[in-house]
């Protein structure tokens, strides 16, 4: 039996209608949204309770009776513990969730960033949450971490779920030149994000929860006028800090390869560096090698005997960027059908010459209630984005590119001039292969081009359906398809660097995925007395293919023309795969007269990654949650309003990230001759199993004096079965083999403050703040033996310490007396030094993850005007200055790379210097550059990660215009930075590994936002 | 649902079944020689085996080639340059080593195999390359990261390296063997192989002459000279393949099958060591990685009237790569990168009977230094007469002049217990210097700390 009802929402303070108000019967999902005049109707069931919410707001619960008519005041409350959380499979009202669960909603995701990637908005503005941005290549997406490191080689994102089903993410592109899916994603269209942090959060997503899930809600339409959005934003970018890739001025420059060449004289020719070389600190030696140095003998090749100019060539591949973003949207609907459509457009032009990042997207979002039983919706995005860029390096590939722009920088001689006379490029500018940035970097159709585009279409479906049987039984379904297709062109002319030798290559490579997930899902409901019962159980499965086509073209005819029809066919290649997942899952949750809660729940997954012998596995959690201030002996407290604690244990699992890393495998695509050839190319592990972790959480949720509130928890997270690719000795015939083996700990507590430090009628100041400590250690490995990883085995993965520990030798300065360096011999045991780096023996030389990260928001609302900031900063991590280590080369590379301006001034050049840089000595094979604690730098920072300053003008003003709303901004990114090393830019991947890439730009931005 | 393969791979059990499939397999360690890709999907791995960097190796430490840019792909090697962390050490160890790992997966199934009546000789012919492939390989690793037998205590501990014989579990953990032992496992395999292998022509392929002429090798490397002639006269006098003569010597470069060759690894468009080709470092439109120094360029052109002078030409494609350069691998197909690698070919089989000779070696059959000497010289010099004798150094001399640039010079000086002059050392070195010989990788000795390091590292 059901009603219409009608109602208006007002705000108790001053009267007036609050828009967006959440008006649901309690327990289902039926409900709507007031419009822009507070008003709302609603068909109801009787004897059901209608549920007002509405962020900011405490929300308010009325009993449906015979009145047709509700007319509610709502109050404002600190940060709404009440909001309603969307979470696992479903929805849950903020104080009755036993799990630790985070919501950040549009307000303060859109309008503080640049719109690039919704990823990114997140930083500084959850507990536990990490996200950096790790390279300023337009469209890059950020690394998104939740409570420490999760996996040693398997995945450490998050599982990203848009309106209720898993959406793929992942880099699908050419090596060094790719963006993660995600920026296919218009952050404008997101409602709502909640971050799952816990097991009782996350366990229903069993074995892709362990690294915390991301809940990604778009909007919807409501009910009443239909309102428009437009929305426009323009901008400029430019390195984040200016410090970060300065090279060596030509005049420092020339005085050090002069030094170089006379080192290297007394390495090569008559040795006189070490002090048991014969001919140290010999007089007549030092002449001869001076005398060595000014014959010259490379004819100028480095520019030491004419220098004509000055350039600093980071000022040629580095320009101002821009970006614009457009934004519109229509929203409205009726009692029965609701929608919201919206159309963006952004676009990124890199502060790399020649890059740039652009997006079209479209949503349409509907929602139909056709009976009052029955409710069914669709929600529909496209979108293309297309991508100009050029070859980076990615994580631990051997080498600099030179093709990399930052790789440019270095290799250019700073005593050369970027222009001829005439103006054209300067074609001698390089020291490498590279001869000049200008000519390398912009594709203009020449025979020098070297061109990487990357194409991109996006069509995320879902489709669900809820048919509530009775009033306590109800079943819905979901479809989602995501497909998404990237394509890659790479383009090297004939008369490119890279092209030359292929006398043009072109290459095409598409990666197509298609992502099939259904699920089905019964509830239950039911309330008697004060016990409230609902349980939920289902089942859901998915698959996951993905398809490779590549084909590949030399030898060209013409410049022209890059099509591979042009060229003579060199390989063609495709792939297909899949990744199947079946589950089923169960839910039940239960309160007591809203004082008591308790939840449980449990995922049985089976994956195809898997090996035969454990292929399912079952996951599950229970959870907690006593709400003392509900208790009659707390009495009525004039100061503590809420006051809950809750607890939670649960495990839940990380999948292998190869979808057949179980089976050992035989290739087939190789040939010899004219005949066929395989042969093995990985070991078999029927064993292969799931990566499972146990989480502990406890937390303290806490509101008071109807001003603040604030949470503490604390986790603690043991992940076991670790996935490792264990290192075998090349007679297996293998390089490594994929074994369950480790366990590794996560641990941390996270400090959460939301403040409203004044709020009057024309004026409100809001404090957010969070604080979360980290730590992740290993506590078991193969053997317990220690593993070295990574490039050179830089990493070392050891029982008791740090995950991803850096191991590397220890730099001890450069000796006065010959200007020398010194490292450690074997710094684990003993003070002694030696000159030579391959002597000495690494020792732990810090970590990537951070003791301690955090943000704080601080916002000012004056009438119209609005100002907030967000705070980033973190203490305790290191990073790997790879490319720092090119261009802090010693003399090793001279002739092919420049040096870092902080050697300038800062390299021995006669007895008694103290200086941080030995005695340069051309290419010299003792190696002193060779990583050591000299490229391990800190990363504690703190930035100011975003400013706004936005005016809405009055609305007696904006609604003669005939408008709702009409406001004017300027923000901006990444504005401030204080770090501890200004030479290098501290937000940094995961591992802690500096690639050699762009670094991240700050944004200044001002826009346009009207609604009528 | 949840049983899933992916569609470039089958399950090693899957894969071979029959004569074709070990056909196929065979082929697959073959393939490794030159395009060693471990099939992770990278567009191209990073280093090379008989593609070039082995080849390259042996001639730049041997100081007769020189390179003249240096792009660090495979230069360093004339600078003696590389540590037990450097990758040069990890990849000589790698691409040996693993290519064995891929021959012992194929003969733990081997015995399964379904084997028609008139298939048994194709397959005891597959079997024989396997063994003589594993030999090849251990010879390979030997002279890389061992002393040579002439210059050591063949039976000192850790003399040797670490024998690769079956297919090991994956938490296995290699320690080193004796010199002795290595050699012997060597001479073992490969006197399986002649006992299987086919006499035929076999083209990119192991036969019983190829097989015959690597035992006549090993027997050189050893001091085994009566041995080491008699394999060599038994290749000369039975075999099919003929010495190039003067007339042809300019064309026989870049053909495939050609009357020397006995044993050549197969190129093409798909398969080839790409930028780490050995004509990629020896043509100065490459790397240029690989010319001729100075004494090297001295010595091949020193006789006019040679041929082999004549297989030199001034090569500037870039300034900063110009320079003499060799001939040999003039590429296919108008790409530098298809040249075939020869593992052997008839004119070292001559040389190696003249060596064993001039060394006291005897055999039934067996002819004198000379004769070996004067044969070959007569198809390549103009108006040559015959020596009446030779020495040790006129042989080696003949190598450097008919072998340069195919992977031998170190290691002829040095096992004979001469020293070579490297330019880019400025010193005579010899085979006992530290670096003659690559350090064990640090890598490996990180998963086997059972293994021995050489000396000086």
């Amino acid at each position: 039996q059901t009603k219409q009802i009608t109602g208006t929402v007002t705000s108790k303070s001053d009267g007036s209608p609050i828009p967006g108000v959440s008006v649901v019967v309690s327990g289902t999902s039926t409900g709507t949204i007031t419009d822009v005049d507070g008003n709302f109707s609603l068909r109801v069931p009787e004897n059901e309770t209608l549920l007002f919410s509405f962020v900011g707001m405490k929300t308010v619960e009325v009993p449906i009776t015979e009145s047709a008519l509700y007319n509610v005041a709502m109050e404002q409350d600190v940060i709404g513990m009440d909001e309603v959380l969307v979470v696992a499979y479903g929805t849950s009202k903020r104080s009755s969730f036993t799990g630790s669960a985070q919501k950040v909603g549009a307000e303060e995701l859109v309008g503080t960033s640049t719109s690039e990637s919704i990823d990114k908005m997140l930083s500084g503005k959850v507990s536990g949450v990490r996200v950096s941005s790790t390279t300023g290549a337009p469209g890059a997406s950020g690394e998104v971490q939740i409570r420490g490191v999760g996996s040693i080689n398997a995945s450490t994102t998050p599982l990203y779920v848009i309106d209720g089903v898993p959406m793929e993410i992942g880099m699908y592109g050419y090596t060094g030149f790719s963006t993660d899916l995600l920026s296919t994603l218009n952050p404008e269209d997101v409602e709502s994000m909640t971050i799952l942090k816990d097991a009782a959060a996350a366990s229903l997503y069993g074995s892709r929860a362990a690294n915390g899930v991301v809940l990604i809600t778009t909007k919807k339409g409501k009910s009443g006028k239909t309102q428009f959005k437009f929305k426009a934003t323009y901008g400029t970018s430019e390195t984040a800090m200016k410090n970060v890739y300065q090279p060596m001025s030509a005049e420092q420059y020339v005085d050090y390869v002069n030094d170089a060449l006379i080192g290297a004289y007394l390495f090569w020719y008559e040795p006189g560096l070490y002090p048991d070389d014969p001919g140290y600190q010999d007089a007549e030696v030092l002449e001869r090698a001076l005398q060595y140095v000014q014959e010259d003998p490379d004819e100028g090749k480095w520019g030491i005997t004419s220098p004509s100019a000055n350039t600093n060539w980071r000022d040629v591949v580095y320009k101002k960027g821009n970006t614009m973003d457009y934004q519109f949207s229509a929203s409205g609907g009726n009692d029965k059908t609701t929608f919201y459509t919206g159309v963006g457009y952004n676009k990124i032009e890199g502060i790399v010459i020649g890059s740039d990042f652009e997006r079209y997207s479209g949503r349409i979002n509907l929602d139909h209630k056709a009976t009052d039983w029955l409710n069914f919706s669709l929600k529909q995005m496209l979108s293309h984005t297309s991508q100009n860029g050029y070859g980076d390096q990615t994580d631990q590939v051997q080498g600099i590119n030179h093709m990399a722009p930052l790789g440019m920088i270095f290799s250019m001689n700073p005593t050369q001039p970027v222009y001829n006379e005439d103006g054209t490029p300067n074609q001698d500018a390089g020291m490498g292969n590279v001869k000049n940035p200008l000519t390398a970097l912009i594709g203009t159709g020449e025979r020098t081009d070297q061109t990487y585009i990357l194409e991109r279409y996006r069509s995320l479906t879902n489709a669900s359906v809820r048919m509530q049987l009775i009033p306590e039984f109800a079943i819905r379904s979901n479809f989602g398809v995501d497909y998404s297709d990237s394509k890659t062109r790479v383009w090297w002319a004939p008369e490119s660097v890279d092209g030359e030798a292929y006398n043009g290559l072109g290459d095409h490579l598409t990666y197509t995925t298609v992502v099939k997930n259904a699920s089905f899902i019964g509830d239950f409901n039911k309330s008697f007395g004060k016990h409230n019962i609902q349980v939920f159980g289902g089942y859901e499965a998915e698959g996951l293919t993905y398809r490779t086509l590549q084909a590949n073209a030399e030898n060209y005819s013409t410049y022209k023309l890059p099509e591979l029809a042009n060229g003579q066919a060199l390989a063609v290649d495709s792939e297909v795969a899949s990744s199947n997942l079946m589950s089923f899952i169960g839910n039940m949750n239960y309160n007591f007269a809203d004082k008591y809660y308790a939840s449980a729940s449990i995922r049985s997954d089976g994956s195809s990654r898997l090996g035969a012998n454990n292929r399912w596995g079952n996951f599950w959690s229970a959870s907690a949650a006593w709400r003392i201030t509900q208790e009659e002996f707390m009495g009525e407290s004039s100061w503590l309003n809420d006051l809950k604690i809750r607890a939670s244990f649960g495990t839940n699992g990380t999948l292998p990230v190869d979808y057949f890393a179980h089976s050992g495998l035989y290739t087939f695509s190789s040939g010899y001759g004219s005949e066929s050839a395989i042969y093995t190319i990985q070991p078999d592990n029927p064993d292969l199993s799931w990566e499972k972790s146990d989480n502990f959480n406890v937390g303290l949720d806490l509101r008071v004096f109807d001003k603040l509130t604030a949470s503490v928890e604390y986790y603690h997270k043991k992940t076991r079965d670790l996935l490792m690719l264990v290192p075998l000795t090349y007679l297996t015939g293998f390089e490594t083999s994929w074994q369950n083996l480790g366990e590794l700990t996560n641990k941390g507590l996270e400090f959460e403050v939301h403040s409203n430090n004044i709020v009057t009628s024309d004026f409100r100041w809001t404090t957010d703040f969070n604080l979360t400590t980290i730590s992740s250690v290993i506590d078991k490995l193969p053997a317990g033996k220690d593993v070295l990883k990574g490039d050179g085995g830089m990493y070392l993965l050891r029982e008791g310490e740090a995950i991803n520990t850096f191991y590397l030798p220890t730099y001890a300065g450069v000796d006065p007396d010959n200007g020398m360096p010194l490292f450690y011999l074997d710094p684990e045991n003993s003070d002694e030094l030696t000159y030579l780096r391959e002597l000495a023996k690494p020792e732990i030389q810090g970590k990537p993850t951070p003791d301690l990260i955090g943000g704080m928001t601080n916002t000012f609302v004056w009438k119209g005007l609005e100002l907030s900031f967000l705070l980033t900063y973190q203490m305790g991590g290191s990073l790997f200055d790879y490319p720092g280590y090119f261009f802090h080369h010693d003399g090793v590379r001279l002739g092919s790379m420049n040096l870092a301006k902080d050697v300038e001034n800062n390299w021995w050049k006669k007895p008694g210097d103290i200086v941080d840089n030995p005695r340069p000595v051309a290419w010299t094979s003792d190696r002193p550059d060779r990583w050591s604690s000299r490229h391990v730098l800190s990363t504690d920072h703190i930035r100011l990660k975003d400013i706004y300053l936005g005016y809405s003008l009055p609305k007696s003003v904006v609604s003669k215009m005939h408008m709702s709303n009409l406001k004017v901004f300027v923000n901006g990114n990444n504005i401030w930075t204080l770090a501890k090393e200004d030479t290098i830019e501290p937000e940094v991947t995961l591992n802690g590994y500096r690639t050699v890439d762009t670094p991240i730009t700050k944004n200044f931005l001002f826009g346009i936002n009207v609604e009528f | 649902f949840l049983e899933e393969t992916p569609s470039g791979s089958l399950p090693a059990d899957e894969a071979i079944t029959s004569v074709t499939d070990l056909n196929n397999a065979v082929n697959g360690v073959y393939t490794g020689m030159i395009d060693f890709d471990l099939g992770l999907g990278d567009f191209t791995e990073p280093y090379s085996y008989y593609g070039g960097d082995f080849i390259a190796y042996a001639d730049l430490k041997g100081g007769d080639l020189d390179y003249t840019s240096s792009n660090n792909h495979i230069s360093p090697m004339a600078r003696f340059e590389h540590s037990p962390e450097s990758n040069y050490s990890e990849q000589f160890w790698q691409m040996p080593y693993t290519l064995t790992g891929r021959v012992n997966d194929i003969f733990s199934v081997i015995d399964g195999i379904e084997v028609e009546d008139d298939e048994q000789e194709q397959f005891n012919d597959l079997k024989g390359q396997l063994y003589a492939l594993r030999a090849l390989f251990h010879f390979d690793a030997a002279r890389l990261f061992a002393k040579l037998p002439t210059l050591a205590d063949m039976d000192a501990a850790n003399s040797g390296i670490p024998l690769s014989k079956e297919k090991y579990h994956v938490d296995f953990e290699p320690t080193r063997s004796t010199l002795r032992e290595t050699y012997d496992f060597i001479k073992e395999d490969l006197n399986a192989a002649l006992g299987l292998l086919s006499e035929e022509t076999n083209l990119g392929h192991i036969n019983y002459w190829a097989a015959k002429g690597l035992l006549a090798r090993v027997h050189l490397y050893l001091g085994e000279n009566n041995e080491a002639l008699a394999a060599a006269q038994e290749v000369i006098d039975d075999s099919p393949y003929s010495l190039y003569a003067i007339d042809e010597y300019l064309n026989v470069w870049g053909v495939e099958g050609a009357a020397e060759l006995m044993f050549e690894v197969l190129t093409n468009a798909a398969h080839n060591s790409q930028r780490n080709s050995i004509g990629y470092y020896t043509h100065s439109g490459g790397y240029g990685e690989c010319a001729f120094s100075t004494q090297g360029y001295e010595l091949l052109t020193a006789d006019a009237n040679d041929i082999r002078s004549q297989l030199i030409e001034w090569e500037e494609d870039e300034t900063d790569t110009k320079g003499y350069y060799t001939q040999k691998y003039p590429g296919r197909n108008g790409s530098l990168y298809q040249n075939n690698p020869a593992v052997i070919r008839l004119s070292e089989v001559y040389l190696i009977a003249a060596e064993a000779s001039v060394k006291g070696g005897t055999a039934s059959q067996g002819k004198s230094a000379e004769w070996y000497i004067n044969q070959l010289r007569q198809n390549r010099i103009s108006g040559y007469s015959d020596v009446a004798t030779v020495t040790l150094d006129d042989v080696l001399t003949e190598r450097r002049k008919e072998l340069v640039a195919e992977g031998h010079r170190c290691w002829d000086a040095w096992r004979n217990g001469k020293s070579i002059y490297s330019p880019r050392m400025n010193r005579e070195i010899d085979g006992n210097y530290g670096r003659a010989i690559l350090p064990i990788p640090k890598r490996e000795r990180d998963i086997s700390p059972g293994l021995t390091q050489n000396p000086d590292y």
